[in-house]
């Protein structure tokens, strides 16, 4: 946003919209797809996360684990397919983070130019 | 609508834009604000839109003081140097997007703003690019379609922060003409920004002249480019040489005013030839002249400099000139 500068909103307020509008119809539309990559980079980091809510949060299974870590609970209980599935399903949501991420790299790619 | 700025002075941290600067740009004017990079114009341009807050000093729009009003309430259209069109809307909305947000009434139907969104962009000779997006059009043409973006608001007053300075050569020349012959067609009250003095003296009817801070002068063109005020304004609206410092300051002189022959005359000054450039109908010719005298620069039009060769010693004499006392800087 700091590298896009302020001359858009600047153009929309002296065009006569409010900031609200400004923020709606100029501001979010130009920072869409970075904010969507965000969103999704950040929901690959939390899907994945292990080490700190296993100290953390102590966690007790359906309240406050992880996928990772359930995979690691089945896995100490000895119920090796159930530990797999789940194992499958988080590469499942690798794979489709991944593709998204793609797209929409293309997508803001040809945007710039 | 007229403009009147009165001592307007604005910080930037320890960097002083502007210092009690009073303008007036009356009714129906087209004026240049002309000055170096960093000597405020931009910022006063900005204070009159309302993007800028002026620390000191008061704005009226047509008599009516608009010192706290928010850049929407003012009537003002403003083009930016490097266009500012929403990249992710078309042409058609990116002009039509001052109608679409205005409020209940005020707001046109969809018909109107298609019917005024056309005839401007028809005015900007770019009615076949409605559907395009800015990223496919020319730096020319987007700055002509953030121009029909400024006017679609009906502003009673155009602002352009030097609209011209990312364009080339060409280009440049194309759309000045075209300003000017705009304003002429709607009257309306335009300020523009530029560090061009050839625009400047070239499409407005008054220029008003930047130093750090201050208006250095302001007076129409030709005024401003025969009778500069100060060294600053005549070395800054064109090339000057400094003929001599003497005890009533500093002489200065414009390479077109300089005079050669090859015999002495009274009055004139010897001096070699060091270079000779030709520059389309004009040679330039640089001269050295005897002792700590600084050297000259002259310009000539090409066919009366052909007797000059480089090295040969010549006569030198200003035809008009200008002295100013040296201010302490």
């Amino acid at each position: 946003m700091q590298a896009q500068g302020r001359d858009d909103e600047e153009a929309a307020l002296t065009l006569g919209a409010s900031g609200w509008q400004t923020f709606t119809r100029v501001t979010l539309p130009n920072i869409r797809w970075a904010l969507l990559y965000g969103v999704i980079i950040c929901s690959a980091r939390a899907l994945g996360e292990f080490g700190a809510v296993s100290v953390v949060s102590g966690k007790i299974r359906g309240l406050t684990s992880t996928l990772p870590l359930h995979v690691e609970i089945l896995y100490n209980e000895y119920q090796t397919v159930a530990a797999f599935a789940v194992a499958s399903l988080l590469a499942l949501f690798a794979l489709l983070t991944l593709a998204l991420k793609a797209l929409i790299e293309a997508r803001t790619g040809r945007a710039h130019t | 609508m007229s403009i009147d700025v009165t001592q307007i002075g604005k910080q930037f941290g320890t960097f002083t834009a502007l210092s009690d600067v009073t303008l007036h740009v009356p009714d129906g004017q087209l004026v240049a604000l002309l000055g170096p990079s960093g000597s405020g114009k931009t910022t006063l341009l900005r204070v009159i839109a309302g993007l800028e807050t002026p620390d000191t000093g008061r704005v009226h729009l047509a008599g009516q003081d608009v010192t706290h009003a928010g850049p929407g309430e003012r009537g003002i259209g403003f083009v930016f140097q490097h266009y500012a069109l929403f990249k992710h809307m078309t042409v058609f909305k990116n002009v039509a997007f001052g109608l679409k947000v205005k409020r209940g009434a005020a707001r046109p139907t969809a018909p109107a703003i298609r019917d005024k969104v056309m005839r401007l962009l028809s005015l900007v000779q770019l009615d076949w690019a409605a559907g395009r997006y800015p990223g496919q059009l020319s730096g020319g043409q987007r700055q002509r379609v953030a121009l029909a973006r400024a006017l679609a608001v009906e502003p009673r007053v155009l602002l352009l922060d030097e609209p011209f300075g990312a364009l080339d050569a060409a280009v440049r020349q194309e759309l000045r003409d075209w300003l000017r012959q705009l304003h002429n067609e709607l009257h309306v009250t335009s300020v523009f920004v530029t560090h061009d003095q050839e625009e400047a003296l070239e499409i407005a009817n008054r220029i008003v002249v930047f130093n750090a801070g201050r208006i250095e002068q302001e007076g129409r063109p030709s005024d401003v480019y025969h009778y500069p005020a100060s060294a600053f304004t005549y070395r800054f609206l064109g090339r000057a040489n400094l003929w001599q410092t003497g005890p009533h300051g500093q002489t200065l002189v414009r390479p077109h005013d300089l005079r050669l022959s090859p015999e002495p005359a009274p009055g004139t000054v010897p001096a070699q030839i060091v270079r000779i450039h030709q520059v389309g109908p004009t040679a330039r010719l640089e001269l050295s002249r005897a002792g700590d005298l600084p050297s000259l620069e002259a310009y000539l039009p090409a066919r009366d400099a052909q007797p000059f060769q480089v090295g040969q010693q010549v006569h030198v004499t200003p035809t008009a000139q200008q002295t100013y006392p040296v201010t302490p800087s």
